[in-house]
């Protein structure tokens, strides 16, 4: 099992690099506008490259505007062996068939789970099934509850699609009622890597912080997400959601036996250093590493 | 200039024959899944079923329509597959096959696996669940058997127009009613099936998506402090006709209206109005005062239809004041207007 620190920018890289995780990812999962420049690309892998680290680069949903850095971005990294690349698009991994040293990881855009959905009992409502016998809506809604809880890969022919597209590992949310489907992607021979903290709820491109904090041109966005994100908490509704840039999240907090579960059959768990997961610095880092490895929750 | 084709929503046979009467050139529409799973769907739109029609009425409304030269397209676009569906999805397409559709638009590679398998043979369609945003994942999905993609509903004209030009297979896009806040594919907002939702969208009379309702805001680094209420992830739009004649220059093939779960009023009225404007645009007499005309009686059109929903806003207060166009700018915050419903 590795501990992989996520990061968007170079000034969290440096702190990700004082850390004890094993693995930096460096790029946008999200966003677009957030995506390095060649340049800055080129010094991270540089950086991490010296500090003894393995680098991943992650990418985010583009237009053609993207692809065409993706591009730029993929013909640096080619020369550098075979790093792993995060894919969140599908004219990404369009793209990367062409770099056939470079590692397709399918990223959490590509997967979709509707266990990420906040509503809390939502799988108790979904089936409105009036004629049916008591013992017939039981046995639909528990077969209902368990779809919820399952991935689109919990199909085989899906993940040999992917696979064949050289897909080896996937992203996947710390949602504990899915732990269980998870090991169905296993068995099937993907690796996974579990993100902690942050389930993305909703992500658009008509970025909700910047249109609230009155940024007018996506392209030269001051990305005041880098250092703040904003807890929204819809009354009526009784749950709470956290806006980091163009992302809904929820939280999901790991709790003993979850981490006990868990940690045997992953391959990387994720940390995303950000204004949204509060972990910024690398003792906040090698904080969560040492709970994780003592299987503490937190 | 090539006028795309007009996708209009069906949920019923008279739905159906309304919405040819008004100008449609193709029709689209879901059926539940057979067996217990009909209501069961897994996004937070209406999904295959529910409220659509039955495997029956299918059949009628492909009759009607082919009378009329309609294609009917048939919506098995749920973005997943699973052991569990696997059985009760071959089932359905094979019924909804038999009853004569020209089209399938699906939204899952594991759907896609199965509708392979059973050697579908007529035109395959990618759902906006694929989130194409890019020529590449249009080449990539034109590689795997489709020969229209739907793009991503966060797209400028710019970028459409860009992806059209590079494309080898017909694009299309949707023009009216939910321009949703986030992107399709990726969001888990769903709109049903939870009931402290349904009561909150009750008593705050807002627009039935949970992105239109008032957040109470804190900032995450002091989360004591309360930055104020707000509807701040409201992007919703509504309305293209402003911007129709650039829509149709980019070359898209077909331009699609939302409404599967609207009333047939509203679904005839929005065919109506853009059958209107796309035969304007069309003739190749068009003179711009007379759409702008056009334009403005479209609009009064809306007025008449849509009002009643948004009572005590009209439609031009709801979606023209603040903007709600499908292809405003991407950082338009009608959040500053919160829509009520």
């Amino acid at each position: 099992m590795r501990f992989s620190a996520q990061v968007e920018n170079l000034k969290i890289l440096e702190e990700a690099l004082h850390s004890g995780c094993d693995d930096v990812r460096f790029g946008s999962e999200f966003c677009e506008w957030k995506m390095p420049n060649l340049h800055v690309l080129r010094k991270a892998y540089n950086l991490t490259n010296d500090s003894g680290k393995g680098f991943s680069y992650i990418t985010p949903r583009v237009t053609d505007t993207g692809i065409k850095k993706i591009r730029e971005h993929l013909g640096f990294l080619k020369e550098k062996g075979e790093i792993k690349v995060i894919i969140n698009d599908l004219g990404v991994l369009n793209v990367l068939r062409r770099y056939t040293r470079l590692k397709p990881h399918l990223g959490r855009q590509l997967v979709y789970t509707p266990a990420r959905c906040p509503w809390p009992g939502i799988d108790r409502k979904i089936a409105v099934i009036s004629p049916l016998s008591v013992l017939a809506w039981k046995l639909i809604r528990k077969q209902a509850e368990d779809l919820y809880s399952q991935t689109s890969l919990n199909y085989d022919r899906t993940i040999k699609f992917f696979q064949e597209y050289g897909i080896q590992g996937v992203d996947v949310d710390w949602i504990s009622r899915c732990f269980e489907h998870y090991s169905f992607l296993i068995k099937n021979g993907l690796n996974l890597s579990v993100h902690l903290h942050l389930v993305p709820v909703t992500i658009t491109r008509k970025c909700h912080t910047a249109r609230f904090l009155g940024e007018t041109n996506l392209e030269n966005c001051s990305k005041p997400c880098y250092r703040r994100a904003f807890l929204l908490k819809p009354s009526e509704l009784g749950i709470e959601l956290l806006l980091s840039g163009n992302v809904v999240f929820r939280f999901t907090n790991p709790s003993k036996s979850d981490v006990k579960k868990l940690a045997q059959n992953i391959a990387e768990f994720v940390i995303s250093m950000n204004s949204a997961s509060r972990i910024q610095n690398s003792k906040e880092v090698d904080k969560l590493i040492l709970d994780l490895k003592n299987g503490k929750s937190y | 200039m090539r006028i795309p084709k007009l996708l209009a929503p069906v949920n019923s046979f008279e739905s159906a024959v309304r919405v040819i009467r008004a100008g449609a050139d193709e029709i689209y529409l879901g059926v539940g899944l057979p067996g217990g799973l009909k209501w069961f769907v897994l996004y937070r739109g209406p999904g295959t079923g529910g409220r659509g029609p039955t495997y029956d009425e299918l059949g009628w409304i492909v009759d009607f329509a082919h009378k009329n030269n309609v294609k009917v397209i048939l919506v098995v676009n749920e973005p997943f597959m699973s052991e569990t569906l696997e059985r009760p999805m071959r089932e359905h397409i094979r019924m909804c096959l038999d009853k004569g559709i020209d089209a399938l638009i699906i939204g899952d590679i594991g759907v896609l696996s199965i509708v392979k398998d059973i050697g579908v043979d007529i035109p395959l369609y990618a759902s906006t669940y694929f989130v194409s945003m890019n020529s590449e994942a249009v080449d990539f999905l034109r590689e795997q058997g489709f020969s229209r993609v739907i793009l991503e509903r966060h797209l400028t004209i710019q970028e459409i127009s860009e992806i059209v030009k590079q494309s080898k297979v017909d694009i299309e896009v949707f023009c009216h009613s939910g321009g949703c806040s986030n992107i399709n594919g990726s969001c888990y907002f769903y709109h049903w099936g939870f009931q402290k939702f349904k009561r909150a969208i009750r008593k705050l009379k807002v627009f039935t998506s949970p992105c239109t309702i008032p957040f109470e805001v804190y900032d995450w680094a002091d989360p004591e402090k309360k930055i104020g209420i707000s509807p701040i992830l409201d992007a919703l739009t509504i309305c293209s006709i402003c911007h129709l004649s650039a829509l149709v220059e980019t070359g898209v093939a077909g331009l699609k209206l939302v409404g599967r779960l609207e009333d047939v009023t509203t679904q005839e009225a929005s065919t109506r109005v853009y059958r209107k404007l796309l035969d304007l645009i069309g003739d190749s007499q068009l003179r711009h005062d007379k759409l702008k005309k056009m334009i403005k009686s479209s609009r009064q059109e809306f007025e008449e239809v849509y009002s009643p929903l948004m009572a005590p806003l009209t439609f031009s207060e709801a979606c023209c004041r603040p903007k709600r166009c499908i292809f405003s700018p991407l950082l338009n915050a009608p959040y500053k207007v919160p829509v009520r419903a």
